[in-house]
């Protein structure tokens, strides 16, 4: 009597998960295609405003990052290298995202650079969880744009801010390590 | 005891727009009853990420008392608990899909506070004491009220903190740069902000949770899943 | 040496409940005496790396999409994740009660109170999705539970070492705990400053 109370019981809670888990499943496929939309339509948008042009998976530059690991150790971050071509297939520019530690959690950035590796524009992949007023300062439009033109060799000069000490160095970090791959890959492209 | 039972009987009489208002007013989860303090000190830096979790926690809230409410007699008592468990972290996930989807922005500075929403105790503490022993109709009165209760709450303590520590309300500046006190927006501004809020309730002597007995008794502990070590005593 | 540095920041830097809210419910309901929040601390320590351990198995083994049933099961996380805390502490209690009462006898009234503990949570939910590697979400979990465990303790002396001061009426009870979790929530962000190179 009593075990089969118990089985009783194990079957409800086992039925009701069942069901519940299923209407979750069917859901998340049908949000999939909706997530999945969202974040496309987010990165291409931000892609044609840091480097406006055309892009492919074919053109992501694989051995960039391999090539600078241990290049400079004290970078600590992660980075992907995608070449950016006009109508006719010439390279005029690099997008790099790359990613660094902030107050709140990672640092996502998108950064545009020309051809010969100076910044051309700067984007925060997603929100960060900074705090407002503070790290979030790092998001606001004259911060983004004091980085233009800059390159690897002089991305050091541009100023931090203060205050906000922790995202902004996170962000400095994130840049350096962008104008780093963009150069490698500059200089990889030009010496073919 | 007498008194509980009293509580209760109040508590089936109320219609289902007094539901709302009790939420809402009476028995306001944050400024009464004080229960979920977790999201109320973590996503109040700015407003909008208030009304993003106030609506998010409304919404779960609604969904969970109204199926609850309507299994409620079809589930076995002792298996109760977990069985509230996997609906309420059912509809978190479903609605954790849905902000991913439509408000990427939101689901970006909310992170990992949206499957929290399962652990917030006003969720389970509505569950057990009213979902699970009310009609349908009611218990989505009970889930509307508390709901926005608790939306309103946080609403009035993010307002709070954005205007002094970044000089804005949902993102509109009226406060110049150097008057603004940073402080406020970073996590000793939460505790500060709540704890003057909570001494203006003391010193008015408005119902609260530290100045009568009631509600959870000042532990939000007590109001959820306490109830568990007892039903597996009870299998013995 | 980087477990201590994840160690110190999880624990200090973005201490659990001074910077990130989590498991504020028992910071503030069970930091009365300075005894209670050393057995809420020690249970806290104890069922987060447990959990963490088993969560993180499950994870790996079920939910990750090379794992048995080679399909991405991760949105399953928050439903999977909290039904194992629920069972694990239930278990947990049945099995100190009967084999070792001495620690039963010290934590055993804690256990149930910690489901709902959303630190468990936070801290499962953080390393299955932010660590690949086990033993670092480990350290990580420990530095966090440690953080707790602090933060509590620190908590419980202050109060009651304030027990019988002259504290303005409207401040009594709740407000002076959460104006001392201001201040503590100041000195701990002081921390933040610590730079390991």
């Amino acid at each position: 009597m009593k075990i089969l109370g118990i089985l009783k019981d194990a079957i409800m809670l086992f039925v009701i998960t069942l069901v519940l888990v299923t209407v979750l499943a069917f859901t998340k496929v049908w949000t999939q295609q909706a997530i999945d939309r969202t974040n496309l339509e987010a990165q291409l948008k931000a892609f044609n405003e840091v480097c406006p042009g055309y892009y492919s998976s074919e053109d992501i530059v694989s051995d960039v990052v391999g090539a600078s690991a241990g290049y400079d150790a004290s970078l600590n971050g992660d980075g992907a290298v995608l070449r950016c071509k006009n109508e006719s297939g010439d390279i005029i520019g690099y997008i790099v995202q790359c990613t660094s530690k902030g107050y709140g959690g990672p640092l996502n950035l998108i950064v545009g650079f020309d051809k010969t590796g100076k910044v051309t524009g700067v984007r925060y992949a997603n929100v960060p969880s900074e705090t407002p007023g503070l790290g979030m300062k790092t998001t606001e439009q004259w911060f983004l744009d004091s980085w233009l033109d800059h390159s690897h060799d002089n991305v050091s000069e541009v100023d931090t801010i203060s205050g906000a000490t922790i995202s902004s160095t996170a962000f400095k970090q994130a840049m350096s390590l962008a104008c780093m791959f963009a150069s490698r890959a500059a200089t990889m492209d030009g010496g073919k | 005891m007498g008194v509980n039972s009293m509580e209760k009987d109040n508590e089936k009489k109320l219609s289902f727009l007094g539901c709302i208002f009790n939420g809402i007013v009476t028995e306001n989860p944050i400024l009464i009853l004080m229960i979920g303090m977790c999201p109320t000190l973590a996503v109040t830096t700015s407003v909008s990420n208030a009304i993003g979790m106030g609506l998010s926690t409304t919404a779960v809230l609604v969904a969970s008392n109204a199926l609850i409410s309507l299994v409620r007699n079809i589930i076995p008592d002792r298996v109760r608990i977990p069985i509230y468990i996997v609906i309420v972290a059912s509809f978190v996930t479903l609605i954790e899909f849905t902000i991913k989807a439509y408000f990427p922005a939101l689901y970006e500075s909310l992170g990992i506070y949206i499957p929290l929403i399962v652990v917030n105790c006003i969720i389970f503490g509505r569950a057990e004491a009213f979902a699970g022993k009310n009609k349908v109709i009611h218990s989505i009165g009970d889930g509307i009220g508390m709901g926005l209760g608790f939306t309103l709450g946080i609403i009035l303590i993010s307002a709070i903190r954005e205007l002094i520590g970044s000089g804005s309300i949902y993102g509109f500046t009226f406060v110049p740069e150097n008057y603004r006190a940073a402080l406020f927006v970073l996590p000793p501004g939460a505790f500060l902000v709540l704890a003057f809020l909570t001494a203006i309730q003391n010193r008015l002597n408005l119902p609260s949770a530290t100045n009568k007995k009631d509600g959870c008794n000042n532990d939000c502990l007590h109001c959820t899943l306490h109830k568990q070590p007892v039903t597996a005593e009870e299998e013995k | 040496m980087e477990y201590i540095v994840i160690i110190i920041s999880a624990a200090l830097i973005s201490n659990v409940v001074l910077s990130r809210f989590l498991g504020i419910c028992a910071f503030v309901g069970v930091s009365n005496k300075v005894e209670t929040a050393k057995g809420m601390g020690a249970a806290v320590i104890f069922v987060i790396l447990i959990a963490t351990a088993v969560t993180f198995g499950i994870n790996n083994v079920f939910l990750e999409k090379n794992g048995v049933f080679g399909l991405d099961l991760t949105y399953l996380q928050t439903i999977a994740f909290i039904m194992v805390i629920a069972c694990l502490v239930q278990f947990l209690e049945m099995f100190l009660k009967k084999f070792v009462p001495a620690l039963y006898k010290a934590l055993g009234i804690y256990l149930p109170l910690i489901t709902t503990n959303c630190a468990v949570l936070g801290v499962a939910l953080t390393v299955a999705q932010d660590y690949s590697n086990f033993v670092r979400g480990m350290v990580y979990a420990l530095g966090t539970s440690l953080g707790f465990c602090i933060s509590l303790i620190l908590m419980a002396s202050i109060r009651e070492k304030i027990e019988g001061n002259d504290i303005p009426e409207s401040f009594k009870g709740k407000p002076i705990v959460l104006i001392i979790a201001c201040l503590m929530a100041i000195a701990f962000t002081g921390f933040s400053n610590l730079n390991f190179g």
